[in-house]
């Protein structure tokens, strides 16, 4: 299962997702962006089954577009995170997405915030959260090294040490890609550049 | 002339007019004046009730002033059954998006969809347009305090001060002399009682025939819709209130 995380930092929320795309053994391809960027604040993680994400993700977007295009304002985070799981509850007694998310996003009402969210419509609002098997190795971490109002430096400091964690511990070998959402829009963050 | 092209709704007439939707705007021109003004920490809502009995049971709903969510509200002019499915609808449009997105309707989308039922019945299914015009007062984070008035066409504006109804004209002329920016609640509730008294037909001024309410914050942030009651409308008509006998 592929590994989405998210943390909030002071006004910024830093996201990071691997970038494998495989079936089974194979690995198709290793360089899959797995962060949409839904509007200029607000970016959606997703992870699950193949088709479902795509879908899923394609059927957000548009909408929350259009929203912006109505009514000539975004969707606040809490707007658009209830919207997201309102469509995953009411999918899931009927034909479910299998698909895990996370909002990550800025407005000017909450500042910087995210949501979880899971395939049976379930949602919290947290300061840092993943998805996939990645929780089994780097919510400990994040336990530790989290604090509140932390700098978007320490925010990257804190990725490389997730980043070093699963490539010491998690069998499964791939790269990342990490980006940042804030009150001036969203960033690809670099991490190549060592910590 | 007008009379071959003004029987069904869905049909222009040769000049381009839709009749059936002016007659309606007609009807409510004969309806009990309602006046609203925006203020900069509130909205004023005033309306004159038309059917008032001594035998009449005062009964928890209004004819004039309705409450549609928390933080929005309207007053009518026109034919009060077809106002009351208007109503209805506004208020299951303001849930369903306060389930949906866990938020308060913005004003204008929950206007806007008010609007669009009414322009439908200008277009499809042959049925005549509603006979009402509303006035709504409302708070959104967006935007702050607003007031819209939409009529049978389906067509709305947002407004500063407007009036509808019986003498809307009148009205409307005094509100765009003394009409000031950065007017307060306080001020725009003497403000309404001098016009709306201006547009009534009868002379006497007396809280049984009005209804008076303000959308207003209170300290913690929650928007309230205050109705104002009779003792304290009778004092602020007899202080502000200037009877249509008297001459300008």
């Amino acid at each position: 299962m592929e590994t989405i995380l998210a943390i909030k930092l002071k006004d910024v929320v830093i996201t990071l997702s691997d970038t494998n795309a495989g079936r089974s053994i194979v690995k198709m391809k290793d360089d899959e962006d797995k962060i949409l960027v839904l509007d200029q604040h607000k970016l959606l993680l997703t992870s699950g089954e193949a088709g479902d994400r795509i879908q899923f993700c394609e059927y957000i977007s548009k909408n929350v577009s259009l929203y912006e295009l109505r009514n000539g304002y975004e969707l606040t985070m809490n707007a658009a995170a209830n919207y997201i799981r309102n469509e995953l509850a009411t999918a899931v007694r009927q034909s479910p997405y299998q698909v895990n998310l996370i909002l990550a996003g800025h407005d000017s009402h909450d500042g910087a915030s995210l949501y979880f969210m899971d395939y049976l419509g379930s949602m919290q609002k947290m300061s840092f959260t993943c998805h996939g098997y990645a929780g089994y190795f780097l919510l400990s971490l994040l336990d530790k090294h989290w604090r509140e109002g932390m700098s978007i430096d320490e925010g990257v400091q804190l990725l490389h040490m997730c980043i070093q964690e699963l490539k010491t511990r998690f069998i499964v070998n791939t790269n990342y890609i990490a980006k940042s959402v804030g009150a001036e829009g969203v960033r690809v963050v670099p991490l190549n550049s060592a910590a | 002339m007008a009379r071959r092209y003004d029987s069904r709704t869905t049909i222009f007439s040769p000049e381009g007019r839709l009749y059936q939707v002016e007659y309606a705007m007609a009807a409510i021109d004969h309806a009990g004046a309602c006046v609203g003004i925006l203020a900069k920490d509130g909205v004023v809502l005033a309306a004159e009730k038309k059917s008032t009995s001594k035998l009449l049971e005062n009964t928890v709903s209004s004819e004039k002033m309705y409450k549609i969510d928390d933080h929005l509200a309207c007053v009518v002019a026109g034919i009060t059954a077809d106002a009351n499915i208007i109503i209805n609808y506004a208020r299951l449009s303001s849930q369903r998006h306060l389930y949906q997105y866990q938020e308060p309707i913005p004003v204008e989308q929950l206007v806007a969809q008010v609007c669009d039922l009414k322009q439908g019945y200008t277009q499809y299914g042959g049925l005549r347009p509603f006979g009402t015009s509303f006035l709504y007062a409302g708070w959104d984070v967006q935007y702050g305090f607003q007031l819209y008035h939409s009529d049978p066409s389906g067509n709305y504006g947002g407004w500063k001060a407007t009036a509808i109804g019986a003498n809307n004209q009148a009205a409307q002329s005094i509100l765009r002399t003394d009409y000031k920016a950065e007017i307060n609640v306080e001020d725009a509730l003497k403000l309404a009682a001098k016009v709306i008294s201006k547009s009534m037909d009868s002379v006497t001024l007396t809280s049984e025939k009005l209804e008076f309410a303000y959308l207003h914050r209170t300290e913690k942030g929650t928007i309230v819709l205050k109705v104002l009651d009779s003792a304290t409308l009778d004092q602020l008509l007899k202080d502000n209130a200037e009877p249509a006998n008297d001459t300008m």
